[in-house]
């Protein structure tokens, strides 16, 4: 049996999550979803993930802090930022987080375009 | 007999000669003093007018210099107060269009999620429902989703205009790039022909390239909007003048209105049924962070001439 991989949405968009999620499941991916950067750092504490969708714009906080923190754990966990800011890639230089990100996707994206990313992120 | 005459004859000639005068040359003497006097009276009026008018004349003068300079404070006056209600429209229509700037790009930020959560969810419907009798209402959802995002993306990229990044550019290239791609996504456009550019072929100018392309595609995009005929032309044409470049884009279309034509460069503003009134706002912008200068003539009926004119290089 293949074993599923793991993916973390990290998103304040419940909707938008839910629909994530519920497409990401179709696809065969074992999938968590976190509200908050507080919650997506204790939920990684538990459950090791292969892949982090991260929002950038969080109630709590922003996704680069999350992706600083997240990517301090050491683990072969990918990331993706996904964003509605004209200049993401910007934001994320200016805290020294755009390399730690292995793809920037812009919102609304279109669903195959992030699938494939994801895709290609977890087969390397 | 003594005649009355006589009587009065010795009379006279007895104050004739009692008084050692006679009347007459009294009479005489009095006129000639009084004329005399007269004279001088006459004299002094006159000369007393004349201080007068000359004196009136110098008030006037005096008057007159003081008007002037009045006149000459109060025109300043004037202008100055003209010129601070100027600043002031200017700087209160900044400001006005500053804060719908940043109210529109607000909203359009926020308006991507939920973009995204209907591209999502288009996404799920169409796999579990598997029918291919829905595709077309898919189709429709994503094209409109595709639409709004890019209305968002104007007003976002208008928002976050940055200062241009330059470079050595050949304005030939760019410009043949955005005539080709504007036939290639306008349908009803006559070939637009190149030999109009063929002036500026080898012409290097200091330009953002991206920024460049913004500019000419808006206005190519603007020429075609405004033909809504089979006889729509549109003609570019390119030279160098001295040490700029001027590139004009001129359209047989339904021309601006009078009243129109000086908004048609302020954000939002638009006489489109589908716009965002932004291009040629863009367009400003990207020329004035070039120092360069556009200038529009238009007729109602008859069609527009945009011209812009973008200096080859930038000095320090």
């Amino acid at each position: 049996m293949v074993l599923q991989k793991k993916i973390l949405i990290v998103e304040d968009d419940l909707t938008l999550a839910q629909q994530l999620t519920e497409a990401l499941v179709g696809l065969g991916y074992d999938v968590s979803h976190a509200l908050t950067g507080r919650d997506a750092l204790s939920q990684a504490k538990r459950k090791r993930f292969d892949l982090c969708l991260i929002d950038y714009k969080l109630e709590d906080t922003n996704g680069g802090v999350v992706l600083k923190k997240l990517k301090a754990q050491k683990t072969s966990c990918r990331f993706i930022i996904v964003s509605g800011k004209t200049h993401i890639e910007k934001a994320l230089e200016e805290q020294n987080a755009l390399g730690l990100a292995d793809a920037v996707i812009s919102k609304p994206f279109k669903p195959d375009a992030l699938f494939s990313t994801i895709d290609s992120l977890l087969a390397d | 007999m003594i005649d009355k005459k006589t009587i009065n004859g010795q009379l006279g000639l007895k104050s004739i000669f009692r008084n050692s005068y006679y009347a007459g040359e009294l009479k005489m003497r009095s006129l000639k003093r009084d004329k005399k006097y007269n004279l001088v009276q006459k004299k002094q009026l006159q000369t007393k007018q004349k201080d007068a008018v000359r004196k009136q004349i110098t008030n006037c003068g005096k008057d007159d210099a003081v008007l002037k300079s009045q006149l000459i404070s109060l025109q300043a006056a004037l202008e100055a107060a003209n010129s601070q209600l100027f600043a002031e429209r200017e700087l209160e229509r900044k400001k006005r269009l500053a804060d719908i700037g940043t109210l529109a790009a607000t909203v359009a930020h926020e308006l991507r999620n939920p973009l995204a959560a209907i591209n999502m969810a288009v996404y799920n419907i169409k796999r579990k429902s598997n029918n291919p009798l829905l595709d077309e209402n898919f189709e429709c959802i994503n094209l409109k989703i595709a639409e709004s995002e890019k209305i968002i993306s104007n007003i976002l990229y208008y928002s976050k205009l940055r200062p241009p990044e330059f470079e050595a550019v050949l304005i030939y290239d760019v410009l043949k790039e955005c005539i080709e791609d504007a036939q290639g996504q306008l349908k009803r456009i006559k070939k637009i022909d190149l030999r109009g550019i063929k002036l500026i072929e080898k012409q290097v100018i200091a330009a953002d390239k991206v920024q460049l392309k913004e500019v000419f595609s808006n206005l190519l995009n603007n020429a075609y909007d405004a033909i809504d005929n089979q006889n729509g032309i549109i003609a570019v044409k390119a030279r160098i003048k001295g040490n700029a470049v001027s590139v004009s884009v001129r359209d047989n279309g339904k021309g601006i209105d009078l009243k129109d034509l000086e908004f048609v460069c302020d954000p939002f503003f638009t006489t489109k049924a589908k716009g965002t009134g932004l291009g040629l706002a863009v367009c400003l912008q990207i020329i004035k962070f070039h120092n360069g200068t556009i200038n529009i003539e238009s007729k109602l009926g008859k069609g527009t001439d945009v011209r812009v004119c973008l200096p080859i290089s930038q000095g320090k």
